[in-house]
């Protein structure tokens, strides 16, 4: 138990964590039939059941990874920003206690600088709310902070196993320009995982989990001017609060259950997970000494089922499949009139296949997957009188290959293609497409650098963006990483 | 066993977290209709409104819709709100003459129309009224703020006298219905915490303000320019307002002043940056401690830094229906009237924020 106290504590003091999924960012991003320590077709690293970890993490590991990513460009939505870097470190240390279970604890710390950002004061403004709250400015915004967290798992008794995850975020925020506006945004995540082991095949779990933030923002007048700040519900009504001192908060609590099952046999692999999250999000703005004015709330329910399967055709051979099914249920209000201002219902279907080749034992191995997917979005923006309807589709294709040249280093690129019909989240249509390349150097199994570029692009507008037409759009990006595995 | 435990607990949370998920509302925002008909009096039948310009007004800000040629005009899809109209339209044969109707308290529900008809009259019927007030100060981080005026102009077509009159700035009374509230209601505003005053009596003949004129009166009737490079310069206003009870206040004996009517107030005259209530009244009831009777009243105007319901009108409504939204402290921006002398007595209608003071001139 002492051990497990200054694991604790070592993750939360120890501001670096999280270095998951290095080999296969490398690779690009293969992850439907290759086998990985961190992409297991289990309960813990699929079905994300903390309980699972006594089986899920075996080997006691720390990683640590520090890394860098930026891009730019003007394939974005109105208030995201111009450019966008973001650079930190991680930690994190998975250590098996024995009869006592196994702890693993993550711990980061981050930097994110939004350049060029118009106006907006959020710091997730495109979170599927009605609301936005700007001010009059176009500037940059530095967020940082750190991010801890730990899950534990131990057998409760012969075959049932219990875990925790908690996870605590907090974020400084600040605007550089008139308002100069401040944010101090807090998040406690946390989940709570049974899981059974029903015979030498089976294995089944239930997880509960809980969120908690709150976003508090200060928009204060800089030398005597006043701060003026403009709260919209949709995209057209905004109502102006002006003052030495503007402040409002964002509040959201949200609930999600989930089962999983994991079913093995002796080549063939099935995970599945289904579930269920409700979160609830709360815009306020306070009046007079201690009352807030409720200015609005927006709901969102999702229901989401997730498959995947593996089989190992031979020693040389894997192959596998994946099928993700998500619904998604939004609406927003006007609280103090309780009237709808938006609805949206989001429906997408996700399938994909993959393989995972050696043709001889020292020759490199190679991947390649191919994930489809449907998009269905019926948008009612009542308050804007914005009706939209949307069936889009997108296709990826991805391929990556591993080369180990010797015991000492192995090499791994990859590359990624995909085409989306409708881009559903900025609405810019005609063919929206998306290009990635990865590689990775492994040294003495000890020091990773990975790299990747990507870029989005886009020149036959349609969509909701109406009047872009025959604007050429792009974003490109490129992220370094560095893992070291101290243990 | 632990499995059908298990499976039962798993199936009892999913129920209980479907249960937890809000209702939602079944009324929709941005559904109201809003559908007027605006007439003018043409000698005693209601004639349709053409070409005229109508401004709502709401917690979302302002809109501005043209009037058919039936003087009809429609919004759909309004969200739920209570609104406030002005329509404005010029005379077919005069067009010096202003059609101006107002309508305030519109409550457009979600789903529902609503339908009105709206009477314009003739306005240019109208005396001395405050034409601009200029009292947030010139763009500066110096706290300066010593430029402001207040202008009146004459809307009407005869000649006024300002003999006696009395500018008033009320922002006390703040423990009972606010400033310019009609305290129990004797007829009278309460809450004056300066009065300056026009030399000569009420009805005299000394201080004429002639049809069209503009008359500037200064808090400090100065080249603000030489303090601050983005102030005015009040050196030229046709008057000033002078605090003989002061030590420190500066007189220029180039313009004439308007003297202090209180001993007791011994600080220079100076309205809120933001928020304030500026009266002008005839000056017949010079008893100013009982407060001042509405039937004096010339004209006052109430400007507040936010709208309902952060901020609360206290100026009586006999006095003036609405409030301007003021531009921010120290903007260098201006308060004034949409054109001469327009007056509804609804301020939220009848001033604009302008990006600069334009003293004498509109």
């Amino acid at each position: 138990m002492k051990k497990l106290f200054v694991l604790i504590l070592l993750s939360v003091f120890v501001s670096i964590s999280y270095s998951q999924y290095y080999r296969l960012s490398s690779l690009g991003n293969l992850f439907i039939a290759i086998e990985d320590i961190d992409n297991e077709l289990n309960l813990y690293d699929f079905g994300g059941n903390p309980a699972w970890i006594v089986e899920g993490e075996r080997i006691n590991r720390t990683w640590s990874h520090l890394y860098f990513s930026s891009h730019s460009g003007n394939y974005k939505r109105l208030y995201e920003p111009e450019i966008l870097n973001r650079y930190g470190a991680n930690f994190v240390r998975v250590q098996n206690l024995g009869r006592s279970g196994v702890f693993k604890g993550y711990a980061t710390y981050e930097v994110e600088e939004r350049k060029n950002l118009y106006r907006s004061l959020l710091l997730y403004p495109y979170d599927g709310k009605a609301f936005f709250v700007i001010d009059t400015t176009v500037g940059n915004y530095r967020y940082a902070g750190p991010s801890v967290s730990f899950d534990y798992g131990f057998e409760l008794v012969r075959n049932l196993f219990t875990g925790i995850r908690l996870k605590y975020t907090l974020i400084d925020g600040l605007k550089d320009v008139y308002t100069s506006a401040r944010t101090i945004y807090r998040n406690i995540e946390g989940i709570w995982g049974l899981a059974m082991r029903m015979n030498r095949n089976l294995s089944i779990g239930f997880s509960f989990e809980f969120t908690n933030s709150q976003e508090k923002i200060e928009a204060k007048s800089e030398d005597l001017y006043d701060a003026e700040i403009y709260f919209f519900r949709g995209d057209q009504y905004s109502i102006k609060r002006r003052s030495n001192l503007v402040e409002f908060k964002l509040n959201d609590k949200g609930y999600g259950g989930y089962v999983q099952s994991n079913l093995t046999f002796d080549k063939l692999s099935f995970s599945i997970r289904m579930g269920y999250k409700q979160i609830g999000k709360y815009l306020f703005i306070p009046y007079g000494l201690i009352e807030e004015y409720e200015f609005g709330y927006s709901n969102f329910e999702s229901y989401t089922s997730k498959f995947m399967g593996r089989l190992k055709v031979s020693k040389l051979l894997t192959i596998g499949s994946f099928f993700q099914y998500e619904y998604v249920n939004t609406w927003s209000k006007h609280s103090e009139r309780n009237l709808l201002l938006w609805h949206g219902k989001f429906k997408f279907i996700k399938g994909g296949i993959g393989t995972w080749l050696k043709m001889r034992e020292r020759s490199p191995a190679v991947g390649f997957e191919v994930i489809y997917r449907l998009s269905t979005i019926d948008s009612l923006k009542y308050i804007d009188n914005k009706f939209t309807n949307i069936n889009g589709f997108d296709y990826q294709l991805k391929g990556g290959i591993e080369y180990v040249l010797s015991e000492k280093i192995t090499l791994r690129v990859g590359a990624g293609y995909r085409f989306f019909n409708k881009d559903i989240l900025t609405g810019y249509g005609g063919g929206s497409r998306y290009y990635e390349l990865t590689s990775g150097v492994d040294v003495l199994q000890k020091y990773v650098l990975i790299m990747s570029f990507w870029k989005f692009k886009n020149n036959i507008f349609g969509g909701f963006a109406g009047n872009d037409f025959g604007v050429y759009r792009s974003r490109n990006g490129f992220t370094i990483s560095f893992v070291v595995k101290l243990i | 066993m632990a499995g059908r435990f298990l499976i039962i607990l798993s199936f009892g949370f999913s129920i209980l977290l479907l249960g937890c998920s809000p209702e939602m509302p079944v009324l929709y925002d941005g559904t109201g209709v809003l559908r007027v008909v605006c007439l003018w009096d043409s000698l005693g039948s209601k004639v349709p409104l053409r070409g005229a310009k109508c401004i709502i007004t709401s917690e979302y800000g302002i809109k501005i819709y043209n009037v058919d040629s039936n003087g009809v005009f429609e919004v759909r899809g309004l969200p739920e709100s209570i609104y406030s109209l002005s329509v404005r339209g010029v005379h077919p044969l005069d067009s010096k003459i202003l059609l101006v109707g107002v309508k305030k308290d519109i409550e457009v529900k979600a789903g529902k129309e609503v339908s009105d008809t709206l009477i314009a009259m003739p306005t240019s019927g109208f005396g001395v009224v405050i034409n601009e007030i200029y009292s947030c100060g010139p763009v500066n981080n110096m706290f300066y703020f010593f430029d402001q005026f207040i202008e009146l102009y004459n809307s009407s077509d005869s000649v006024r006298y300002l003999d006696g009159m009395i500018v008033m700035r009320v922002s006390g009374n703040n423990e009972g219905l606010g400033p310019g509230a009609d305290e129990g209601n004797d007829g009278d505003i309460d809450g004056v915490t300066y009065a300056f005053r026009f030399p000569g009596k009420p009805g005299g003949r000394e201080y004429p303000i002639y049809p069209g004129q503009f008359v500037v009166i200064a808090s400090k009737a100065m080249d603000h320019r030489k303090f601050v490079s983005t102030s005015i310069d009040l050196s030229n206003a046709d008057w000033e307002f002078y605090n003989q009870y002061s030590p420190n206040d500066i007189d220029n004996p180039n313009v004439p002043n308007l003297l202090n009517m209180f001993s007791h107030r011994t600080t220079e005259f100076l309205i809120n940056l933001i928020t304030d209530v500026v009266v002008v009244a005839t000056g017949e009831d010079s008893v100013l401690t009982d407060g001042v009777d509405i039937e004096t009243i010339v004209d006052g105007v109430e400007y507040q830094s936010n709208p309902h319901p952060v901020s609360k009108k206290t100026l009586d409504p006999k006095v003036d229906r609405g409030y301007v939204l003021s531009p921010p402290r120290y903007s260098g921006k201006s308060m004034q009237r949409k054109s001469p002398g327009f007056d509804t007595n609804d301020s939220s209608v009848d001033f604009e924020v302008i990006e600069k003071p334009t003293p004498k001139q509109q």
